[in-house]
C-alpha cells in the first residue's frame, strides 16, 4: 500500500486507516451495486416502462398494480438479495478468521443444512406454525449444527483446518440424509412448500423481512467491527494474538456465534445460499487488501452483489420460470472459488 | 349514533359497485378476507388441484401456474387428459410451476382473487395479498368434494356445482343398485410410475382424487392387510404384494406422457417380477388399470372414475376373491 | 496421516488371516439377505426355491427373481464403489478420496440426467456408457484443478475441488429439473440411490465389465502401494507411473459409472470402506484392495437388509441409509485418525 490516510484519536483502539485503493474499490462496487439493483427494479415480468417507473419511483402512482410491483415486490426483494448475501459474506468472513481457515463457508460447515433441517422437520411437522416459527428453527438448527462441528472437530491440541472441513462434510451429509427422509415421507404437499425454501429463492421477499434483516445487519455488523482489532490480531495467528493479550478464545467464540447468527438469519428468510461466504472475503481480499474493518466492508459489498445478481439473472433468464438465487450463487461461485483456489498458498492447507 | 351506521352503512352500499366489486368476507384455511362476490379475474398457483375444478365450473381463470416439458412448453398438468384445456386454448396465462411461482406474472394479470393451496409457499401466499386476496383452500384436508365446493363458493358457482354433484350422488345410488352388497366386495388401489421403483398403495381414505371418492362414496371395503396400513399411503414392499390381493385391484396410466398401460405393467414387471401370478385379481382379470383423470380432482374425473368402476364391478361377472384362503 | 497411506504390513500373517473371515461373513451376510425381508419366510422354503425352484409359487419368486438379484446387485455395486474408493485413495495419496468425495458420482449422474432430459435416452442398456462419460470428465477436471493448486494435488485441495464440482453439478441438476419436470419424475427416486426395482437385464449388460474392472483393479492393487509411497520412489522401483495411473482411472471410472447405472448415486461406500479395512491390514493395496471388495459387499447388503426389513410393508431407500450409517462413521474416523 503506498498511500495511505491515518486518522486516529488519542486513544489506539478507534484508529482508522484509510487505504486509497481499497476506498475507490469499495466506491466501485457500490457503483455495481446500485447499477444491478436499478437493472433488477427494471427488470420483471410485468411490463414497467423507465417512464412510468419513473414516475413511480416519484410517488406518483400510475396504477395499483405498478405500485405493487415496484414497491411490494421489486424494492423487498432487491434490498432482501443486497442485505442477505452482505450477511452469508460477513458469516464467511468471521468463521474463516475464526477457525483461520480460509476454506470455510457457512454450507460447508453444515450451518445450512442445520438451518434447512430445523425448517424441513418444522414444515412438515408443524405446517400451521411454520410461517412465524420458520426463522427462529432456521436459527437453532443453525446453532446446534455448528456447534456439532466445532465440538467434533476439536483436538487436544486445539482446531484443525482439515479437520473441521471434513467434520463438516461429514455432519452436513448426515444432517442432509435425515432431511431427505422427511422430504421423501413425509406428506408430500408440505414437502413441496418446503422444496422452494430449500433451493434458496428470494422470491418471496417481503419489507418485514427488509426490517428483520436490516436490524440484524447492523447489530451483528456493528459487534464484528467491533471485535476487528482482535480479529487482526488472530489473522496472524494465535500466538501473535496471545503475545498482543487478546482474549482469544472469548474473541474467537464471540465471532463464531456472530457468524452462525448472520448465516441463520439470512438462510431463515431466503433458504440455503451456497459459495457466498466462501469467496467474497477472498474476492475482497484480492481485490484491495485493507484492514479488518475496511476488509469487512468490502466482502460485504460483494456479497450483496453477487446475490443481487444471481436473484436477477435466475429471475429473468427464463422467466416466468424462476431459477432460485441459491442455485445460480453455486454456478457463478463455484468457477469463482476454483480459481481462487489455484491462486490460494497451501500455508493453510498443511 | 344507529342513524349515523345506518347512513355510513347505506353509503357504503352505493359506493361499492361504483369502486368496481361487491365484496363479502370469507374465511380459507390462512384467515379471513374480503372477496369479491363474483370474482371476475381467478389466478389458480396449482394447474391440476385448482385451475382444472374451477375451469370445469366455469369459473373465470386468467391465469394458472403450470409444468414445463422437456421442450421447454408450459402445460397444465391433465388439462388436455381431463377437459381438453390448456393454455393456448382457454387464454390462462402461465404464472410458474407451483412451487417457483412468478408473482410479477400474476400481478400483471391483475387478478380479483388468488387461489393456492397446502403446496404454496407461505411467505408467496402473504406476498400476493397486495395484488389481490389471496386464499389457501387445504384440499389436504377438505377431501375432493369439500374443495371443490369451496372453490365454487369462492368463485360464485355454487349452483353449478351442486348441479353436478347432485348428478354424481344420483349416479352413486343408481351404481350401488346395480353392483347390490358393494359392502361385500374388496378394492386396492395402487399406483406406479413407469420408472418401476416404488410401488404406492392408498387406503381408501387417502387422496389419490376422483377414485378415492368413488371408492368411498360406492362403500366398497377394505382387506384385513390394508385396512391394517400404518397411514394413508405408503410405499410397499415387492415381497408383499399378495397382500394387495382383492376382488378388484385397481393401478393407473396416463399420470406422465410416457405411462402407456403397456409402459405401467411393464413396470408392476420389473418391480415384483411374477407379480401377476401371485395375485388372483390379476390371474381372474380383475387387475385393471384406470386412466389419468380418474385420479384427478375435477367433477368430470369422479363421473369418469364412476363410470369405469362401474362398467367393471357391475357390468359383467367376476370372480369373487376369498379373503381367508390366501 | 501420510503414514496411515505409507504403513506397511506389519503382520502378513494377520492379514491373511482375514481372508477367510471376510469371505465366511459375506457368504453369511449373503444368505441372511436372501432369508429375511418383509415377508418372513420358512427356511425350508428358502431353499427349496433356490434348489427346487417352482415359478408358480411366488415364495420362491420373492427368494430367486426378488431377493437374489438384488442381492447379487449389492455385492457389485458394494464391491465396486469400496474397490475404486481404495485405488483413489492409493493413487492421489488421499485418504479422503471416493467417487462421490471428488465428483464422479454427479459426473456420472449428470450425464444421465442430461441424456434423458435433453436428448430422451433412457434406454437401460444406454446408462452405463452415458455415465462413464460423465464419470471420466468429471474425475479429469477435479483432478486437473487440483493439480494446478498451488501444493498440488493435496488431500484437502482434491476434496475441496471435488466438493465444487459436485456443487456445481448438483446446481446445474436442480436446474434442468425446473426446466423440464416430466423427466425427473422418472428419475425422482434414481436420485437418491437405491436398490429397489433395479432392471436386472442391466446387470447382466455391465456385469462383464464390473468383472473385468474388479479383476483389474485387484491385480493392479500391489504396483498401488509403491504408487502410494510418491511418484519418485514408484519409479525408482520400476513402475511406469503414468501408465500405471491412466489404467487406474479406467478402472476407477468403469466401477463407478457401471455402480452409478445400476443403483443410481450412491454415497460413503467408497470413503469408509477402505479406512476400515486399512484399520486392520495396515495400507498394502495388495491386501487393503480385495479386502475393501469383501467388505464393501458386506456393508451394502447389510444396509440394504436393513433397508428391507426396518418398517414393513414400507421400504426405506437404499440411499439414505447408505448416507445415514456411513457419515457419522466417516466422522468418527476422521476424528480417529487426524489428530
Amino acid at each position: 500500500m503506498t498511500s495511505e490516510l491515518v486518522l486516529r484519536d488519542g486513544r489506539e483502539w478507534i484508529a482508522l486507516k484509510l487505504p486509497v485503493r481499497a476506498l475507490v474499490a469499495l466506491a466501485l462496487l457500490a457503483l455495481a451495486l446500485l447499477v444491478v439493483s436499478a437493472l433488477s427494479l427494471a427488470t420483471g415480468s410485468y411490463g414497467v416502462a423507465l417512464g412510468e417507473l419513473m414516475e413511480t419511483l416519484r410517488g406518483i402512482t400510475i396504477s395499483r398494480a405498478i405500485d405493487n410491483v415496484v414497491w411490494e415486490f421489486r424494492f423487498p426483494r432487491i434490498l432482501t438479495s443486497a442485505l442477505v448475501g452482505a450477511m452469508m459474506a460477513l458469516s464467511g468472513a468471521a468463521l474463516q478468521n475464526a477457525t483461520r481457515n480460509g476454506l470455510a463457508d457457512p454450507s460447508l460447515v453444515g450451518v445450512s443444512q442445520g438451518a434447512a433441517l430445523a425448517v424441513v422437520t418444522l414444515t412438515v411437522l408443524l405446517p400451521d406454525q411454520s410461517g412465524a416459527l420458520r426463522p427462529w428453527a432456521a436459527f437453532f438448527g443453525a446453532i446446534l449444527v455448528a456447534l456439532a462441528v466445532q465440538g467434533l472437530s476439536r483436538t487436544r491440541q486445539g482446531g484443525n483446518t482439515i479437520r473441521f472441513i471434513l467434520v463438516g462434510i461429514g455432519l452436513s451429509a448426515f444432517i442432509s440424509s435425515i432431511t431427505s427422509t422427511m422430504m421423501t415421507y413425509g406428506q408430500i404437499d408440505r414437502a413441496m412448500a418446503a422444496l422452494a425454501w430449500l433451493s434458496g429463492s428470494i422470491n418471496a421477499a417481503s419489507w418485514n423481512d427488509v426490517w428483520t434483516l436490516s436490524a440484524a445487519l447492523a447489530v451483528l455488523m456493528a459487534a464484528l467491527l467491533g471485535i476487528s482489532r482482535t480479529m487482526s490480531a488472530l489473522r496472524f495467528g494465535e500466538a501473535t494474538a496471545v503475545g498482543l493479550g487478546a482474549p482469544v478464545r472469548l474473541v474467537r467464540n464471540v465471532q463464531l456465534l456472530i457468524a452462525v447468527a448472520l448465516a441463520a438469519i439470512a438462510t431463515s428468510v431466503v433458504g440455503p445460499l451456497g459459495f457466498v461466504g466462501l469467496i467474497a472475503p477472498h474476492a475482497a481480499q484480492r481485490l484491495a487488501p485493507a484492514g479488518i474493518g475496511l476488509h469487512l466492508m468490502l466482502t460485504a459489498m460483494i456479497g450483496a452483489l453477487l446475490v443481487s445478481a444471481a436473484d436477477l439473472v435466475g429471475r429473468a433468464a427464463f422467466a416466468p420460470i424462476q431459477i432460485p438465487a441459491g442455485l445460480l450463487t453455486a454456478l457463478i461461485g463455484v468457477p469463482i472459488f476454483i480459481a481462487l483456489l489455484l491462486r490460494t498458498r497451501s500455508a493453510q492447507t498443511s | 349514533m344507529s342513524r349515523r351506521l345506518v347512513i355510513l352503512s347505506l353509503l357504503l352500499a352505493l359506493a361499492a359497485p361504483a369502486l368496481g366489486q361487491e365484496t363479502r368476507s370469507y374465511t380459507a384455511a390462512n384467515g379471513t378476507f374480503d372477496i369479491p362476490v363474483a370474482p371476475q379475474r381467478i389466478v389458480a398457483l396449482n394447474d391440476q388441484i385448482v385451475a382444472l375444478p374451477l375451469y370445469e365450473l366455469g369459473a373465470p381463470v386468467v391465469g394458472s401456474a403450470g409444468r414445463t416439458d422437456a421442450e421447454g412448453n408450459h402445460f397444465l398438468r391433465g388439462g388436455m387428459d381431463t377437459l381438453g384445456i390448456d393454455y393456448a386454448n382457454t387464454g390462462m396465462g402461465y404464472v410458474g410451476g407451483f412451487n417457483g411461482l412468478d408473482v410479477e406474472a400474476i400481478a400483471a394479470l391483475e387478478p380479483d382473487l388468488i387461489i393456492g393451496g397446502p403446496y404454496t409457499d407461505p411467505a408467496v401466499a402473504e406476498q400476493l395479498q397486495n395484488v389481490a386476496p389471496t386464499l389457501i383452500i387445504n384440499n389436504a384436508e377438505l377431501g375432493l368434494i369439500e374443495t371443490i365446493r369451496a372453490l365454487a363458493d369462492v368463485s360464485g358457482k355454487t349452483g353449478n356445482f351442486e348441479a353436478r354433484l347432485q348428478r354424481y350422488r344420483d349416479n352413486v345410488e343408481r351404481t350401488r343398485g346395480y353392483i347390490g352388497k358393494p359392502e361385500d366386495i374388496s378394492v386396492t388401489l395402487t399406483f406406479m410410475f413407469p420408472a418401476a421403483e416404488e410401488l404406492w398403495v392408498y387406503r381408501h381414505g387417502g387422496n389419490l382424487g376422483a377414485i378415492t371418492q368413488v371408492v368411498r362414496d360406492l362403500g366398497f371395503k377394505e382387506t384385513a392387510p390394508i385396512a391394517a396400513l400404518p397411514a394413508n399411503e405408503v410405499t410397499f414392499s415387492p415381497e408383499l404384494i399378495q397382500d394387495l390381493d382383492a376382488d378388484f385391484v385397481f393401478g393407473f396410466y396416463r399420470q406422465q406422457p410416457d405411462a402407456t398401460p403397456a409402459t405401467v405393467l411393464a413396470a408392476y414387471e420389473t418391480f415384483a417380477p411374477g407379480w401377476c401370478l401371485a395375485l388372483t385379481a390379476c390371474q381372474n382379470g380383475q387387475f385393471v388399470l384406470l386412466p389419468g383423470p380418474t385420479f384427478g380432482t375435477t367433477m368430470a374425473g369422479l363421473d369418469l372414475a364412476l363410470e369405469l368402476v362401474e362398467g367393471h364391478v357391475a357390468g359383467r361377472p367376476f370372480t369373487p376373491f376369498d379373503e381367508g384362503q390366501q | 496421516m501420510s503414514d496411515a497411506v505409507a504403513m506397511p504390513v506389519r503382520h502378513p500373517v494377520r492379514a491373511l488371516s482375514g481372508a477367510p473371515v471376510l469371505l465366511g461373513l459375506l457368504v453369511l451376510v449373503f444368505l441372511l439377505h436372501i432369508a429375511v425381508g418383509a415377508k418372513p419366510l420358512a427356511i425350508g422354503t428358502v431353499v427349496d426355491a433356490l434348489v427346487n425352484f417352482d415359478a408358480k409359487n411366488f415364495d420362491h419368486v420373492i427368494v430367486r427373481n426378488l431377493r437374489l438379484p438384488r442381492a447379487v446387485i449389492a455385492v457389485v455395486v458394494g464391491a465396486s464403489l469400496a474397490l475404486a474408493g481404495a485405488l483413489m485413495q492409493g493413487v492421489t495419496r488421499n485418504p479422503l478420496a471416493d467417487p462421490a468425495l471428488l465428483g464422479l458420482t454427479a459426473g456420472a449422474s449428470f450425464t444421465v440426467v442430461m441424456a434423458s432430459s435433453l436428448l430422451g435416452i433412457t434406454t437401460m442398456a444406454l446408462i452405463p456408457w452415458i455415465a462413464m462419460v460423465g464419470a471420466l470428465g468429471a474425475a479429469l477436471v477435479v483432478y486437473v484443478i487440483a493439480r494446478y493448486v498451488p501444493g498440488g494435488a493435496t488431500p484437502l485441495s482434491l476434496t475441496l475441488s471435488g466438493a465444487a464440482v459436485s456443487a456445481f453439478l448438483g446446481a446445474l441438476i436442480s436446474i434442468a429439473h425446473l426446466l423440464d419436470q416430466d423427466t425427473f419424475d422418472n428419475l425422482r427416486v434414481w436420485l437418491t440411490g437405491g436398490l429397489a426395482g433395479r432392471d436386472i437385464n442391466l446387470l447382466w449388460s455391465v456385469g462383464p465389465w464390473l468383472a473385468v474392472a474388479l479383476a483389474a483393479g485387484i491385480a493392479l492393487a500391489p504396483r498401488v502401494t509403491l504408487l502410494a509411497m510418491g511418484d519418485e520412489v514408484a519409479q525408482g522401483l520400476g513402475v511406469r507411473t503414468g501408465r500405471l495411473k491412466l489404467q487406474l482411472l479406467a478402472v476407477v471410472v468403469v466401477l463407478t459409472a457401471c455402480s452409478v447405472a445400476l443403483a443410481g448415486p450412491l454415497g460413503f461406500i467408497g470413503l469408509v470402506i477402505p479406512h476400515v479395512v486399512r484399520l486392520y491390514v495396515g495400507s498394502d493395496y495388495r491386501w487393503v484392495a480385495p479386502y475393501a471388495a469383501l467388505a464393501g459387499a458386506i456393508y451394502l447388503l447389510s444396509v440394504d437388509i436393513v433397508a428391507r426389513i426396518a418398517i414393513p410393508p414400507r421400504e426405506i431407500s437404499t440411499g439414505i441409509i447408505t448416507a445415514m450409517i456411513g457419515a457419522p462413521l466417516f466422522v468418527h474416523l476422521v476424528r480417529r485418525r487426524m489428530r
